[in-house]
């Protein structure tokens, strides 16, 4: 049972890039501010430095408020429903409101995270005596998430290069690789989807790296993506691997999304049902019937109709009807 | 045994009386014409004869108390069984064509007391007698007597009674069960008399005491207990049946009692078969007793006055209201998942007896309201289930839901069914992950049988993993047939919503206004990773509600559609869903009224659109609505209106000892 007081039990400790760049932010602000589009392998730590000062002396409570979120006060998160700490929507609201610039997140994240001022021992009321050391450790686990997260999706230039460096340590917990994978997709940076697509083929890594980098190829929604999505779809693998990769299917083409064009919810329609056909698995299936009805093209009942005729085994008829039934409720309730 | 048929449904059978043809002689012998009962008895009419010679039929009275022990037929010769000392002059009723006649046996029988014979409320009309003998020996849906779990505190001691080998006072003694040992008379000097508990675990689970002193006559550990055989000389002897356990993972309830008599180098015995009453878990179309909710005032504990006060100003006359102190539990404030309110009911010779039975859910150490029911609300007629166990989210009473009564499949579930959450379909990311319901628990809520069978719905992919994040039931006071509906989140109708005010120019409108998460129209729906989420969480709340309609028999007139949309909320680098906006769904059914979770949606023309929406779709059903304020002192807290309260519920009209 994953009880939510089960610690993981990685340090963060300052990693090579971290020094340069800590040292980096000490000096004063001597190279021209970001330009405001992509930033370069060679220059984005030399870039975050400068952009960094420049919130600092801008907001100067911006940091100290970055140091003090809400969702790691014990006496705030232990009266949740599920008492853990969680920062990630906390952090997302301070960075599209301005009250801190995504810049110092990156430079947090660069910086360590090893004195960042999480509870002590103290700071936990009696009733949970016993249980400080494995909350301190989820606090920290939880800050390392959120900030990635909130860094990904903030559309910051520097967050692809701080999220892959997160995601290339090995040394690394796999969860928190993990949400690298998923942060590093978040982006939507060209970088990203080919980064991806190397984790999530790279059969050495753990598998809960790879599914976090089909989720994160999700998240991109980008033909390129939806490509190496499909691809990965159409090539096998184990079951939980499977399973992501149509999940993600579902997430880089939804309907509910503006920006996708009917062309790519067509053409997702198209390899689900396929992969509907070929995947006797029950959650594979699954998880494609329900990519299907959030991609929700309204070809897709032509598709299985059409594949409902090619194929008469029991097995393959069952699925292609169950995921009719599924999509006429969701197109339904669309109109 | 002995068949017992009324007289009068004889009746219609008979020839018309009072006509002038010669009627038939009834003649009648018995053999043996002594014995120890039970014992079996021919009864030869065979002699009986019919003036004009037409066939004639058969009715017999084996021990001539004016109940015919047989049924009208064509053997005159039967053989019945004499259950109790005494003596007895069998009757036999002969009927023809021309008429009938009674008659009586030349000879009496003297029948000797059983040595061993001991009786229970077998037929569960509150008294034991007669006409508790038939088929006392094994229990079944239709008969067999009944006992409670002692698990109230009718002595205040703090304790369930059950825990200590005493009667605890004169309410206590009401809780437990009769047993009665037959007078004995014959009983020679030096037998030896016991009283025997079976099969195990039966025999830890139950005590008898006697009725004089109320002394231990048999403890948990042993499995026989010794009777004075000088008492059972004198006249019956009357024991107490405690039930110390009740139905569960381990015990299906079922006892034996062997009363056995060592006498003269032999061995007579009887038996009968007792089980214990399940608990029942009323559904939220039960009347509704009481309501706990906890009162939180603030100084640092998260205040949920505009909660409680809305409780406190809006409930129901009838309904009492419980207020649970925060400072006695740490403001502990989610009272559905600390408890599972329920009873036993048996029947009694006034009636029936009922006990308040919660289940007491085993939680995460240091909650605080782990200690609500042993040290508070532990009473007389009061008492709880406890299975124990691993802790888990997933065992909490917002994931153990009662659908109400209904058909299905052929079946008639006159309780309703026990559904819990749990799978292992994963996250909708496509995260693997399961997680259930532990298995002592389930075990037990399977072993009470009456709700079964067990309902499980993927609940694994939510944050706190309870089915109250997803659906619940509520009353609908204009059906017939199934007066209630299926109240479901729908990410989809939020999001209808929303588009059709961003198609109307309305998109800078605020959502959650002056809330710490307030934002607009615009930035939820141009929100692609949050919209795409919701997309991939309606579609797997569409596979859930394909299987509960699967399950019983649903249509799509069953459900109400409430706007709710859900955010990703991760752990331990997996996603789990939580409400993005008060879910709507996880509301309080007081009768006839609903308290629901305010969506603090967007205000378009004096009305937010998605309290408008479940207003309208929720009007068909004439409950009476209100919203409340749950935004902070819940909502952000991961939970909703369901989630911090609870109701204790009248009983079904249904008992489950009639079938």
């Amino acid at each position: 049972m994953d009880t939510v007081n089960a610690p993981v039990t990685s340090r963060l400790s300052l990693r090579p890039v971290a020094i340069v760049a800590s040292l980096l932010l000490a000096l004063p602000a001597a190279a021209a501010p970001p330009s405001s589009g992509t930033w370069s392998a060679s220059t984005w730590q030399r870039d975050l430095a400068a952009a960094a000062d420049e919130a600092r002396a801008e907001n100067p409570a911006a940091w100290t408020r970055l140091h003090k979120l809400e969702g790691l006060r014990p006496e705030v998160y232990l009266r949740k429903r599920r008492p853990e700490p969680n920062v990630e929507r906390e952090l997302a609201q301070l960075v599209s409101r301005g009250e801190v610039p995504a810049a110092l997140i990156a430079a947090l994240l660069v910086s360590g995270l090893d004195d960042y001022p999480v509870s002590s021992r103290g700071d936990f009321p009696d009733h949970v005596k016993g249980q400080e050391t494995a909350l301190i450790a989820r606090e920290r686990d939880q800050l390392e998430d959120g900030l990635l997260l909130a860094l990904g999706a903030s559309g910051h230039p520097s967050a692809p290069f701080v999220v892959a460096s997160w995601l290339d340590d090995a040394e690394r917990d796999p969860a928190h690789r993990r949400i690298a994978a998923i942060a590093l997709g978040k982006t939507g940076s060209e970088l990203a989807v080919s980064r991806l697509v190397r984790l999530a083929q790279n059969e050495k890594l753990p598998t809960q790296v790879r599914t976090g980098a089909l989720q994160g190829l999700g998240h991109v929604r980008t033909p390129a993506a939806l490509d190496a999505l499909l691809g990965s779809l159409a090539a096998g693998g184990a079951t939980p691997l499977r399973v992501a990769t149509a999940a993600a299917v579902g997430q880089c083409a939804s309907s509910w999304v503006k920006g996708v064009s009917d062309p790519m919810r067509e053409r997702a329609a198209r390899g689900l049902v396929d992969a509907l056909v070929e995947n006797d698995d029950r959650r594979v299936a699954g998880a494609v019937v329900d990519a299907l009805a959030v991609v929700q093209h309204p070809g897709s009942l032509e598709l299985l109709a059409a594949a409902q005729r090619a194929h008469t085994a029991p097995d393959v008829t069952a699925r292609l009807a169950r995921a009719e039934r599924r999509l006429t409720r969701a197109l339904r309730r669309a109109r | 045994m002995s068949r017992r048929v009324p007289l009068l449904t004889v009746a219609a059978l008979l020839a018309p009386l009072g006509c002038d043809a010669p009627l038939p002689s009834a003649q009648l012998s018995a053999s043996p014409t002594e014995g120890r009962a039970p014992f079996e008895v021919t009864l030869d009419a065979s002699a009986s004869e019919d003036p004009r010679g037409e066939a004639l039929q058969y009715r017999f009275d084996v021990d001539g108390d004016g109940v015919w022990d047989s049924e009208l037929s064509a053997e005159s010769r039967v053989e019945l069984t004499l259950e109790r000392g005494g003596v007895f002059v069998p009757r036999v009723l002969v009927v023809s064509e021309s008429g009938q006649a009674v008659g009586t046996a030349d000879v009496s029988i003297r029948s000797l007391h059983p040595l061993a014979d001991v009786d229970v409320d077998t037929n569960r009309d509150g008294v034991i007698d007669e006409a508790d003998k038939a088929e006392e020996d094994l229990w079944t849906d239709s008969r067999g007597a009944v006992f409670l779990s002692n698990w109230d505190d009718d002595d205040h001691d703090g304790y369930r009674d059950a825990h200590d080998g005493l009667v605890n006072g004169e309410r206590d003694l009401a809780d437990l069960t009769r047993v009665v040992l037959r007078h004995s008379p014959d009983l020679a000097e030096g037998a030896e008399v016991t009283i025997e508990v079976g099969p195990q675990p039966a025999d830890a689970r139950v005590r008898l005491f006697e009725r004089k002193q109320l002394d231990v006559v048999k403890d948990l550990d042993a499995r026989v207990g010794a009777i004075d055989a000088a008492a059972l000389r004198e006249g019956d002897v009357e024991l107490f049946l405690e039930g110390v356990g009740g139905r569960s993972a381990n015990w299906d309830g079922r006892v034996t009692l062997t009363m056995r008599v060592e006498a003269d180098g032999e061995s007579y015995e009887d038996v009968v078969e007792l089980r214990a009453a399940p608990t029942i878990f009323p559904d939220n179309t039960r009347a509704p007793e009481r309501l706990y909710v906890m009162r939180v005032d603030g100084q640092g504990q998260g205040a949920n006055l505009a909660f409680y006060n809305a409780l406190v100003d809006g409930l129901p006359e009838d309904i009492e209201l419980y207020t649970v102190e925060a400072w006695d539990y740490y403001a502990d404030r989610w009272l559905q998942d600390s408890m599972q309110t329920g009873y036993q009911r048996v029947p009694t010779a006034d009636g029936v007896k009922m006990q308040q039975n919660y289940l007491m859910t085993e939680r995460i150490s240091g909650y605080g309201l782990e200690n609500l029911i042993p040290e508070e609300l532990l009473g007389q007629d009061f008492g709880f289930a406890y299975t124990g166990g691993q802790p888990s989210s997933l065992n909490y009473g917002g994931n153990l839901e009662i659908t109400p009564p209904h058909a299905a499949h052929g079946n008639e579930f006159r309780f309703g069914r026990v559904m819990v959450g749990g799978g292992d379909t994963g996250t909708v990311l496509g995260g693997s992950h399961a997680d259930h319901m532990t298995t002592p628990q389930k075990q037990f809520l399977a072993a009470q049988e009456v709700q079964g069978p067990l309902i499980e719905l993927s609940t694994e992919w939510l944050a706190v993993g309870h089915l109250d994040e997803i659906f619940l039931f509520v009353p609908d006071l204009h059906r017939e047939g199934r007066p209630w509906r299926v109240v479901v989140a729908s990410p989809a109708a939020a999001r209808a919503e929303l588009m059709q005010l961003v198609e109307q120019d309305k998109g800078d409108l605020p959502v959650f206004d002056g809330r710490p998460t307030e934002t607009t129209v615009a930035a939820i729906v141009e929100n692609d990773d949050l919209m795409a989420y919701n997309a991939a969480v309606q579609a797997r709340i569409d596979d859930i509600i394909d299987q509960l309609m699967a399950e019983m028999e649903l249509t799509e007139e069953d459900l109400i559609e409430v706007p709710v949309l859900y955010e990703p909320h991760y752990s331990r680098g997996k996603d789990f869903s939580a409400a993005y906006s008060p879910g709507m769904q996880n509301l309080m059914v007081a009768g006839d009224k609903l308290f629901i979770p305010d969506p603090e949606g967007p205000d378009a023309f004096g009305k937010d659109v998605w309290q408008g929406l479940a207003t309208a779709n929720l009007a068909p059903t004439g409950l009476a609505l209100e919203y409340v304020d749950v935004f902070e002192s819940y909502h952000l807290l991961l939970g909703e209106a369901h989630c911090g309260s609870n109701f204790q519920r009248a009983p079904f009209e249904a008992e489950w000892w009639t079938p």
